[in-house]
């Protein structure tokens, strides 16, 4: 059965655009009359979504968008993210309407959306490399960037705060507590010098008091070195961090210099290619994301860094290996990133000559799709030309002429011969179109049709009656075609036509 | 069975709706990365060599995509590496052509469609994360589709709903698009890595197949697209495109980075019904012929562009 086509001109687009209802049943009485008929198109179309809000998958967006390092992702990368887990778009609107307001480094996410993406987001999981992590915190925002460099500045504070007090710690025990071991011990000479006698008594509770004293002073020993051991532990974990922090650093300058380096060097060789480029130019050179594609491809670290055009064919997963890519893809690889150009490439001016030459007129009809009638032929092939298997005419072109000859001079007896050997052969030729049950509503939906329609529609409402208006369009087709590839869309008609008699003379 | 060798890397290779032996190649040179392109078009002949150029197209940058139209049959489209969108006219004299040009896409322009239904219309996807909708009288496209945060690798029209459309992203997700609607009307999470292409199922106008940078093609129904109705592997590597048969309702074809063309059957238990492993580089291309049953083509970074009929080896001769 014929579905709608061509009811409304291109010029209904932007109406359609702007009318901002969400009905997508938009009151135009073509589609009504078309879902009448049709009934593939139900109020609700199939192509939105109909589940209620989950409201266990807004907790958790909720949850996610409260963390504070997505506070500080571009408003973009998050709703990507949540759409990656499946929430709908209403879930998702949901979700921001109940986070409070984001802080005010979203802002600049509207622009920076506008110029190619951001790199990776800082919240997308496994489908990045391990370098990823390092150009991501340069990438954040200033606001993050901000929070780090004074996380660098507390941790050298606190350095020095903690090497300050070890070492006072330190001298303090120097000062005090020796001389006070110094001190006790000259007392306990002195004693046992003045009082030999008390010695003898004395001894034991001394000898007593001396072990007591030596097992307190080895503990406040231990004690001492315990802490002053976590204090040095502390402090190498501190300049480990910061250690860590700056080699980070290091590698995002370096990898900042060489995208630079190669920005120049095919800006430098960017005079060479053709005009059309140019209005490229800002867009390669003006975005570091160039080299987001490659990272997120997990494609080798060797084609990343090229910026002319940054993504290959997206490669593989990260955790499987790359397609083996052909050497002399490689080889033009690492000639762009050596800043080469291969040397095939031409000068070719491919602007129209002329922007307002007209379109020139279809010699053929538009084709009925094969499954415009709903069901799957199911023909057998037949021997013939290889790649007309299925159908088994000579030649293509050959039939194509002789057709029109053949029709014009004895249509009739063409026809009867062979009309169910037609159908066999022209495998995507439908299956016979139901009976017509109400002529008129038929002719209704399917009138406001342009001349280029009128063939399956035509042939079908006409009926027996409108065999003599099929053959004046039939010869005007052929008057215009002129060459033979009219012939198919009059052998297309004439099949019609055939069926529509063998179906009502068999009545 | 035919083969055609052109001088440049395959791209895409497209039948025409209007002439069974015709078909338009996209090709580009130095693989696609730098360099020029050049668009093909091809007829089908009896006798070797089997196929000849009738006439073919230079253009300063990679071609990506070709599209016929479906309204006027000598009329093609293509997508170009330098985001410019161009319109050539076979039954024009060459130096004529092409006839228009739409610089508009920021970056370059990965896929085309044609609207198969309306046939006034065409989309056009490309690596700055938008879709284009173009009607082929207007110098400036008709709307922009801006909602993917990634390349977005095809746009295909829904064969039986004339204002419905998908589009598959880098960015992980399938979006269901209707231009009566503002923005998209439903996003499938399809899968874990970028999904490189999307096709409807042109007998049951809910079921959409992708295909993906993980090796495999799942096929979904747009109302319960929470878990896919089929899950299909057997791709070593990344699968480029996939398209769904024209004359039978549960029959694809995909072609992969495993330089492999496959058949599925995707309502059988073993839905891998045919390999062709003729390319010797990245298949990348791959349609079905509309007008005739069982057709196909293929093309691949190996240069060569292959037309055989379903069931035959490819490189028979």
């Amino acid at each position: 059965m014929a579905t709608h086509q061509q009811t409304q001109p291109p010029s209904d687009f932007p109406a359609l655009a702007d009318e901002n209802s969400q009905i997508p049943e938009a009151t135009k009485p073509a589609n009504e009359v078309q879902q009448a008929t049709i009934a593939q198109d139900p109020p609700t179309s199939v192509f939105k979504n109909s589940e209620p809000i989950r409201e266990d998958q807004i907790q958790n967006a909720i949850k996610f968008l409260s963390h504070p390092r997505v506070r500080g992702s571009p408003v973009i990368h998050r709703r990507s993210f949540l759409e990656r887990k499946g929430l709908t778009k209403e879930e998702i609107d949901e979700a921001f309407r109940r986070v409070p307001d984001p802080p005010p480094s979203s802002q600049t996410t509207v622009t920076t959306s506008q110029d190619g993406q951001q790199a990776v987001s800082t919240v997308q999981p496994q489908a990045m490399q391990p370098v990823v992590a390092a150009p991501a915190p340069l990438i954040v925002t200033p606001q993050a960037a901000f929070l780090s460099r004074f996380r660098w500045y507390h941790a050298i504070l606190a350095v020095g705060v903690l090497a300050a007090s070890g070492a006072g710690t330190a001298v303090f025990i120097k000062r005090s507590l020796i001389p006070r071991f110094k001190s006790w011990v000259q007392r306990i000479m002195l004693e046992e010098e003045t009082d030999p006698l008390k010695k003898a008594d004395a001894k034991p509770s001394l000898a007593e008091e001396a072990v007591a004293a030596a097992k307190a002073a080895s503990a406040a020993a231990s004690d001492v070195a315990r802490v002053s051991q976590e204090m040095m532990i502390t402090k190498n974990g501190e300049r480990k961090y910061f250690e860590d922090l700056t080699h980070l650093l290091g590698v995002q300058v370096q990898e900042m210099k060489s995208l630079s380096n190669n920005i120049r060097k095919l800006e430098g060789q960017s005079n060479n290619i053709p005009k059309i480029y140019s209005a490229d130019q800002e867009v390669y050179n003006g975005s570091v994301t160039t080299a987001r594609k490659p990272y997120t491809n997990g494609s080798n670290v060797d084609y990343d860094t090229r910026s002319a055009r940054s993504a290959s064919p997206p490669a593989a997963p990260a955790d499987s290996s790359a397609p083996p890519h052909p050497k002399s893809y490689m080889d033009i690889m690492s000639m762009i990133q050596r800043g080469e150009k291969p040397s095939n490439i031409r000068e070719i001016n491919d602007m129209p000559p002329n922007p307002n030459q007209p379109l020139s007129d279809p010699r053929i009809a538009p084709k009925s799709k094969p499954w415009d009638y709903g069901q799957a032929p199911q023909d057998e092939s037949s021997n013939g030309q290889w790649w007309q298997q299925k159908n088994p005419r000579s030649t293509d072109f050959g039939y194509e002429t002789t057709t029109a000859a053949r029709f014009t001079a004895n249509q009739n007896e063409t026809s009867t011969m062979e009309p169910a050997a037609f159908q066999r052969q022209r495998s995507w030729v439908p299956p016979q179109p139901p009976p017509v049950a109400m002529a008129e509503a038929a002719e209704a939906i399917r009138r406001p049709k342009p001349q280029a329609k009128i063939d399956q529609e035509a042939a079908a409402s006409d009926g027996q009656s409108g065999v003599s208006d099929e053959l004046q369009k039939i010869t005007k087709f052929s008057e215009s075609g002129g060459d033979g590839s009219g012939g198919i869309k009059i052998a297309e008609i004439q099949e019609e036509t055939e069926q529509q008699h063998i179906s009502q003379e068999g009545n | 069975m035919p083969v055609f060798k052109a001088p440049f890397n395959g791209y895409s290779v497209k039948f025409s709706p209007f002439y069974e032996s015709r078909l338009a190649v996209a090709t580009a040179q130095n693989f696609g990365i730098l360099g020029n392109g050049r668009i093909h078009v091809l007829e089908l002949a009896p006798g070797a060599p089997g196929v000849t150029e009738s006439v073919a197209y230079d253009t300063a940058d990679a071609v990506y995509d070709v599209c016929w139209s479906e309204s006027h049959d000598s009329v093609l489209i293509a997508a170009i590496g330098d985001g410019s969108v161009k319109i050539y006219d076979t039954a024009l004299p060459p130096p004529s052509n092409p006839i228009r040009s739409f610089q508009e896409h920021a970056r370059e322009v990965q896929s085309l469609d044609y609207n198969p239904t309306r046939r006034d219309s065409f989309l056009t996807s490309s690596w700055d994360d938008t879709v284009k909708l173009w009607a082929m009288d207007r110098p400036a496209s008709v709307r922009t589709f801006k909602e993917h945060v990634y390349c977005v690798y095809q746009a295909v029209w829904n064969p039986k709903h004339g204002d419905v459309f998908a589009s598959a992203s880098g960015d992980c997700t399938v979006r269901i698009w209707d231009v009566r609607e503002p923005g998209s009307t439903m996003i499938i999470p399809g899968h874990e890595y970028e999904i490189l292409s999307c096709d409807w199922n042109k007998y049951d106008d809910c079921i959409l197949a992708t295909s993906s940078v993980d090796k495999t093609v799942k096929i979904w129904d747009v109302r319960s697209y929470r878990v896919p109705l089929a899950v299909l592997n057997g791709h070593g590597y990344a699968v480029r495109k996939v398209k769904f048969s024209p004359h039978r309702r549960s029959l694809i074809a995909s072609c992969s980075y495993d330089m492999t063309v496959c058949l599925w059957d995707y309502m059988v238990e073993d839905a891998l019904v045919g390999r062709y492993d003729h390319h010797t580089e990245f298949a990348v291309g791959i349609d079905m012929s509309v007008l005739v049953e069982g057709l196909m083509a293929s093309t691949g970074w190996d240069e060569l562009v292959y037309v055989w009929q379903q069931g035959m080896d490819p490189r028979a001769s």
